[in-house]
C-alpha cells in the first residue's frame, strides 16, 4: 500500500489529478505485471494497462472505501479489461506460440535468454489456469503479497485464497510437469505445509 | 597532342561512367520499386522445384528452402519498406497537445515492428523448411493481430489530423454567422433567421462532438474500424452543418437590401 | 532451474518507462468532467455557449457603434462574409471532397481485424495514407494506395497472401 494513500485517494475522488498521478505511480508496475502475464503481447499489455487507469481516472470520483484496498478495485477492473480483452479477441494463435515481440520488450530486455525461454514457459502455463488460479499465482508468488494482503486484494477469504493456490500450484505443475528445466522443489514444502492446514479447513468458504 | 588525345579520351570515358552508374542507379531504383511486387510465380517456384523429377531429394530440399528463406527475406524486407513509409508520413503529420503524445506514441510502436521484422530475420538462418514455414506463419499472425491494425491506427490518425483544418475554417464561419445574425437581429427579428442559426448551432456542436469523439476513439486505440468509422461521422456532421450555414446565408441575402 | 525462482523473476518485469510516461501524461490531460466516450454521446455544450457569448458581445458593440439603429447605410461596417458563396461553396465542397477520398481510401472493412486464425486482412501494400502531404486548409489527399487482398492481380500476390502460402 502507498504510504498515504487514503489522503491520495481523497484527493483522487474529489479529482485532483496529481493525487492520482501518485497512485498511478505506485500501482501502475503492479497492474501492468498483473495484465502482461495474462495477455500474449507486450502491445496488449500496454493497451489494456492504460485502459485501468484511464477507467480508474474517469470514475474515481464514484470510489468508496468499502473494506478493501484501492488496489483491489484496481485489479478489479484489470480482470474485467482482460475478460473484454478475451472476448473480443478472435485470434486464437498467440496462446501456444511464443512471442519474439515479447522477448524484445524492454522490460525483459536484461534477463538472460535461458530465463527468458523458462518464464514465457511458465506464463504460457499460467495462461491456461482458470482466472482465479492466475490471480492467486500472481499474487501470492509473483508480487510476495501474504495471504491477508492477497485475499483483501481479490476479495476473498484466507482460507479460499488458501484453497485456490494449493490448486493452482498442483495444475500449474502437471501443465509444466514435462519441462525437465524446472522443477518444484521450494514450492512442493510450500504446498505440503498448505495440504496441512487444509486438511483442517472447511472447504465451503465461499470464493 | 598525345596528352590532349589522352585528356579527351578520359573526359569521355568519365562522362560514360558517369552516365552507366546514373542509368544503373535508375534501374536499381525501379528494380528495388519492382522488387517489392510478388507474384504468383514467385511463390509457384516452391511447387515447380517439389515437382521437377530431375532433381535428387536433397537437392529439391535445398532449393525448396532457398526459395522459402529468399521469399520470407523479401516479405520482410518489403513489409519493412511498408513500414517505414508509413512512419514517414506519420512524423510529416503535424501535432500538438495531446496529439503529440498519441502521435509519439505510434511512432513508437514502429520501432516495434522494425525490432519484431529484424528478430524474425535473424531466426531465419539457422531454420529448416519447418522452421521456415514457423516463422512465416509467425510473421502472418503478427502482421495480422498488430501491425496491420496498427497500420489502420496511424492513417485514420492522419485522416483526423487533415481534418482538423475543416473544422478550424468551420469555427471562423459559425463565429462569422453568429455576429452576422446578431446584428441583423437588432434591426429586425426574424424568426426564420433565428431558427436558421439555431440549427445551424446546434449542428455544429453535433460535429464538433463527433469530432472529439473521433479523437478519443484513436486516443484509446479503439480497433481501427471504429476509430474511422468515428472519423467519419465528424465529416458527415460538418457536411451538414455547412448545409445549415447555406440555408442561413440565403436568408440573410433575402434580408439585406440590394 | 526452480519455478518458484522463476515466478520471483516476474517481480523485476517492469512497463517501458516512454509507455509508463505517455499513458500517465494522456490520462491526467482527460478532465474528470470528461467521462463520455465513443460509446456515449452526449453532444457538447461549448459550441452552443461560445455561440452565445459571440452574440452578446456582438449586441454590445453594435449599441456601442451605432447608438440607435436609424437605417440601411448602418449595415455597412459589419462584414457579412457569411453570405459570400463562393466561399461558402469552396469550404462545403472541401469537406465533401475529404469524405469522398475517406470513403475511396478506407472503404467499410469487410472482416473484422482478425477472425479466423490465419485469415489475411486487406493487405495495405503501400501504407501512404490520406492527406500525408496536406498542407492547404482543404486538406487535399494524395495517392492513397489501399489495396485490398481481394483487388490484386491475378499475377500478384500480397504480402499476406504470399506469408499464408509460405507457412504451409
Amino acid at each position: 500500500m502507498l504510504d498515504g494513500e487514503e489522503k491520495f485517494i481523497k484527493q483522487a475522488v474529489r479529482g485532483d489529478s496529481s493525487a492520482f498521478g501518485s497512485l498511478y505511480d505506485h500501482y501502475q508496475p503492479m497492474i501492468y505485471r498483473f495484465v502482461m502475464v495474462k495477455v500474449g503481447t507486450r502491445e496488449e499489455a500496454e493497451d489494456i494497462t492504460h485502459q485501468v487507469f484511464l477507467s480508474a481516472w474517469q470514475n474515481v470520483k464514484h470510489y468508496k472505501h468499502r473494506g478493501h484496498p484501492f488496489s483491489s478495485w484496481l485489479y478489479q477492473i484489470a480482470r474485467n479489461q482482460v475478460i473484454d480483452h478475451y472476448r473480443s479477441k478472435k485470434n486464437e494463435t498467440s496462446i501456444d506460440n511464443v512471442d519474439p515481440e515479447y522477448f524484445a520488450a524492454p522490460a525483459i530486455a536484461h534477463f538472460d535468454l535461458s530465463m527468458k525461454l523458462e518464464m514465457e514457459k511458465v506464463r504460457t502455463a499460467i495462461r491456461q489456469l482458470k482466472p482465479d488460479y492466475q490471480d492467486v499465482i500472481i499474487m501470492r508468488f509473483i508480487e510476495d503479497a501474504s495471504l491477508k494482503e492477497a485475499a483483501a486484494m481479490l476479495g476473498k477469504t484466507e482460507g479460499a485464497i488458501k484453497l485456490i493456490q494449493h490448486r493452482a500450484i498442483k495444475e500449474l505443475k502437471s501443465l509444466l510437469g514435462e519441462s525437465t528445466s524446472i522443477s518444484f522443489q521450494s514450492l512442493e514444502v510450500e504446498v505440503e505445509t498448505e495440504d496441512q492446514s487444509l486438511e483442517e479447513q472447511h472447504t465451503d468458504e465461499s470464493f | 597532342m598525345k596528352l590532349f588525345k589522352t585528356i579527351i579520351v578520359a573526359g569521355i570515358l568519365g562522362a560514360f561512367a558517369v552516365l552507366v552508374s546514373a542509368l544503373v542507379g535508375k534501374f536499381a531504383v525501379a528494380r528495388a520499386a519492382a522488387d517489392c511486387t510478388l507474384s504468383t510465380a514467385d511463390v509457384g517456384q516452391i511447387a515447380a522445384v517439389q515437382s521437377d523429377s530431375s532433381l535428387s531429394s536433397l537437392d529439391e530440399v535445398k532449393a525448396e528452402l532457398a526459395i522459402r528463406k529468399q521469399l520470407i527475406t523479401k516479405v520482410i524486407t518489403c513489409g519493412k519498406g511498408d513500414a517505414d513509409a508509413l512512419r514517414a508520413t506519420l512524423e510529416k503529420t503535424p501535432a500538438t497537445g495531446d496529439t503529440a503524445t498519441m502521435k509519439a506514441q505510434l511512432l513508437t510502436k514502429f520501432d516495434d515492428a522494425e525490432n519484431f521484422y529484424d528478430i524474425e530475420l535473424a531466426k531465419l538462418d539457422g531454420v529448416g523448411i519447418a522452421g521456415s514455414q514457423a516463422i512465416a506463419k509467425e510473421l502472418l499472425a503478427w502482421r495480422v493481430s498488430s501491425y496491420i491494425p496498427l497500420s489502420g491506427e496511424v492513417n485514420n490518425f492522419i485522416l483526423w489530423g487533415s481534418n482538423q483544418n475543416l473544422f478550424t475554417t468551420a469555427t471562423t464561419r459559425m463565429n462569422e454567422t453568429n455576429r452576422a445574425v446578431a446584428f441583423l437581429e437588432s434591426v429586425s427579428n426574424n424568426a426564420d433567421l433565428e431558427s436558421a442559426l439555431a440549427d445551424a448551432q446546434t449542428s455544429f456542436a453535433n460535429a464538433q462532438a463527433k469530432n472529439a469523439e473521433a479523437k478519443a476513439a484513436l486516443a484509446e486505440f479503439l480497433p481501427p474500424d471504429q476509430s474511422l468509422a468515428a472519423v467519419k461521422d465528424s465529416l458527415a456532421a460538418l457536411s451538414d452543418t455547412y448545409q445549415k450555414f447555406s440555408r442561413v446565408s440565403d436568408l440573410i441575402k433575402a434580408i439585406l437590401p440590394q | 532451474m526452480n519455478l518458484f525462482e522463476i515466478l520471483k523473476q516476474f517481480k523485476k518485469v517492469e512497463p517501458d518507462p516512454r509507455f509508463t510516461d505517455r499513458s500517465r501524461r494522456m490520462i491526467l490531460a482527460v478532465p474528470q468532467e470528461e467521462t463520455r466516450g465513443i460509446r456515449r454521446g452526449l453532444p457538447a455544450v461549448w459550441g452552443i455557449l461560445e455561440a452565445g457569448v459571440a452574440v452578446v458581445l456582438a449586441g454590445f458593440f453594435i449599441v456601442l457603434i451605432t447608438g440607435s439603429f436609424p437605417g440601411s447605410s448602418y449595415l455597412a461596417p459589419v462584414q457579412f462574409s457569411v453570405i459570400d458563396p463562393q466561399g461558402l461553396h469552396a469550404e462545403a465542397q472541401a469537406i465533401d471532397m475529404q469524405i469522398q477520398l475517406a470513403n475511396l481510401n478506407y472503404p467499410e472493412a469487410s472482416t473484422p481485424a482478425a477472425t479466423t486464425k490465419m485469415s489475411p486482412k486487406p493487405t495495405i501494400k503501400n501504407a501512404a495514407p490520406i492527406g500525408a502531404s496536406s498542407v492547404s486548409p482543404f486538406a487535399a489527399s494524395t495517392t492513397p494506395s489501399t489495396t485490398d487482398t481481394t483487388s490484386t492481380t491475378s499475377s500478384t500476390v500480397s504480402l499476406d497472401q504470399a506469408l499464408e502460402q509460405l507457412s504451409q
